[in-house]
């Protein structure tokens, strides 16, 4: 009798508790339905339906071919590929420093006495965020802008009596790189730099008195204190940039659309102008498919290289 | 820096005045210095600002300086060429916003909250998206858009924005939300509070600093945006203000300070909304978002 009751008991828990789980489940499911309708839709299909075209001659309509390892084959002997890799060595080079060197900045507010005016630079060095950036681009576009009346940087060649080095910034093949790299000078507004800045607020203040106590220089002091305390978040940049750089065009195309005669093409312009400019979509998604290995295999990279310095505080921290 | 009073404690202690001037010296040094450096970062927006109030002639005599009587109407004719495209931007960067802090909070909350079968793989298939690049969904999007016959219409903006926008904002409101204390949800959960009450009651009003951080990245993120408008819009009327940016860069040859005025007012509505974010509760917070 008791042990029937009993039984009844536990039955009837188990099945309130069952009942209840799948009411979670159900409310989960509702709560993510929105979410994974848009993912669905707009982000695994795309990425599902172009890696399988990269194996086929593809315009996205009705061309359809089957080819195999054609269009990977194809890319590897492409001479547009080459210069456009040798191109992004340049600007992944120019541009990683770029990302970095605003860590020197943030360094130089931090070390100011005065809450007040490191308040004051701060703010100063990140307002120019609020303009967006295809707007900097096109006043740098005026800056180069070939007319020696006109743009402002052959204006001031002129106006220092230099006007054999007056020329057409963007136009000309071996300058036209170094030109891009020089958009956004002195390079310090911008996320590296708040940061930067961040992660230096983070450091606890003992340690600072504790490096001035043992009569550390601020050269010292930065190189054996700060960068391996923030080395997280130069490292965070450092992947952001990465991945960034790989994947960029919307810039060359806005500044110079590759030209001029390809001086400035880099990968991700050529995946838009097979794809979109001539209907070569298998052709340009193995280009997409090629840089997502290499973000991915660079990302991995660098993550294996983020735990070293970790370990390293910890084991010093124990003993 | 601090270092300069207590500099080399050990050695034998020079003319106390003679630190006193060298710190000084320093000191200034280093105000010039970031002084230099903030003067280059401001120079580009500062010339754009000075050429939007001239005409071309008062551009070719006087480059550097302000010149009178200031051309305000450079700015009637450039507001204009780009307020339609500024009102598009706007329908667009709102429909994104809104579509994704809704979409993404209920998500959020399903991670944090609440505890279901597949948990973990499902909030890891959200994350993976974070891996992969912008470039290597272009081309699937772009059909995708044509097969649904949103080429050339604003939704075909704002739908794939709020998909692009998800996985990054159900990263940081997962995070936000599991770090609630479970006290206020177990006495909601008590008085027989269902999850969806408690998603609206309890977790939005406390989350309001990050979903203003997240709604500010997805602005940002799409009102600058001018690749994927290039792709889907065709015609002027529906352009955003990036392509109603560029187009009227193409149009004007020696109209310069129309095209730098249409700068300036297209700088203005992001001004605004950061300006009025780091005056509220988010400006602090958004540095730490990043960490």
């Amino acid at each position: 009798m008791s042990v029937q009751t009993a039984d009844a008991g536990l039955d009837s828990k188990l099945w309130s508790g069952r009942r209840r789980a799948l009411r979670r489940n159900l409310t989960a499911f509702l709560f993510l339905l929105p979410t994974f309708l848009f993912l669905a839709i707009f982000m695994y299909q795309p990425t599902f339906n172009v890696i399988y075209h990269t194996f086929f001659r593809w315009d996205g309509f009705t061309l359809e071919r089957f080819v195999g390892f054609k269009n990977y084959i194809t890319m590897v002997n492409d001479p547009n590929m080459h210069i456009a890799t040798r191109n992004l060595g340049w600007f992944f080079l120019g541009w990683m420093l770029q990302r970095i060197s605003p860590f020197l900045v943030a360094e130089l507010v931090f070390n100011l006495k005065r809450e007040r005016s490191k308040y004051w630079y701060r703010t100063l060095f990140v307002l120019p965020m609020v303009v967006p950036f295809l707007v900097t681009i096109m006043i740098w576009k005026f800056i180069y802008n070939p007319l020696p009346t006109i743009g402002v940087l052959n204006r001031m060649l002129g106006s220092f009596g230099l006007e054999e080095w007056q020329t057409a910034w963007l136009s000309e093949p071996s300058l036209v790189i170094l030109a891009l790299l020089f958009v956004g000078f002195p390079w310090i507004s911008g996320w590296p730099f708040m940061i930067f800045y961040a992660g230096l607020q983070q450091i606890p203040s003992e340690v600072l008195d504790a490096s001035v106590m043992d009569g550390c220089n601020v050269w010292q002091r930065m190189v054996r204190i700060d960068i391996p305390l923030v080395i997280t978040s130069i490292q965070l940049v450092a992947i952001q940039t990465m991945i960034g750089i790989i994947q960029e065009f919307a810039f060359v195309l806005i500044m110079t659309a590759g030209g001029p005669a390809k001086a400035s093409l880099v990968p991700g312009l050529l995946l838009f102008m097979a794809a979109f400019r001539g209907d070569q979509m298998g052709y340009g998604a193995t280009i997409g498919v090629t840089m997502f290995i290499a973000i991915f295999i660079l990302t991995l990279l660098s993550f294996r290289y983020t735990t070293s310095p970790f370990a390293r505080t910890r084991r010093t921290r124990e003993t | 820096m601090t270092g300069q009073t207590v500099d080399r404690p050990f050695t034998s202690s020079p003319d106390a005045a003679q630190v006193e001037l060298g710190a000084r010296i320093q000191s200034a040094l280093h105000h010039a210095l970031l002084v230099f450096l903030l003067l280059l970062t401001f120079f580009p927006f500062f010339i754009a600002i000075l050429t939007s109030l001239k005409s071309f002639q008062q551009l070719l005599v006087n480059f550097w300086l302000p010149a009178f009587p200031l051309q305000l109407h450079n700015y009637v004719m450039a507001w204009n060429e780009i307020y339609r495209s500024i009102i598009n931007s706007s329908l667009v960067s709102l429909g994104a916003v809104t579509g994704v802090l809704l979409c993404a909070s209920l998500a959020a909350y399903a991670f944090a909250r609440i505890d279901f079968a597949w948990r973990d793989a499902a909030y890891y298939l959200v994350l993976s998206l974070l891996m992969i690049p912008g470039v290597l969904t272009l081309i699937g999007r772009y059909l995708l858009i044509v097969q649904f016959g949103l080429m050339n219409s604003l939704w075909g903006l704002i739908l794939p924005y709020i998909a692009g926008g998800l996985a990054f904002a159900v990263f940081l409101l997962t995070g936000f939300f599991s770090d609630l204390p479970e006290e206020l949800f177990e006495a909601a959960r008590m008085d027989g509070g269902t999850e969806l009450q408690m998603y609206r009651l309890i977790a939005l009003p406390l989350s309001r600093p990050i979903m203003a951080i997240v709604g500010l990245l997805t602005f940002l993120s799409t009102w600058g945006d001018y690749v994927w408008p290039l792709l889907v819009l065709r015609s002027p009327e529906k352009f955003t203000l990036m392509l109603g940016l560029a187009k009227f860069t193409g149009n004007s040859q020696v109209m310069f300070g129309p095209l730098m005025a249409g700068y300036v007012i297209a700088s203005i509505p992001t001004a605004i909304i950061i300006v009025l974010m780091m005056r509220t509760f988010a400006g602090a917070a958004l540095v730490g978002a990043f960490k």
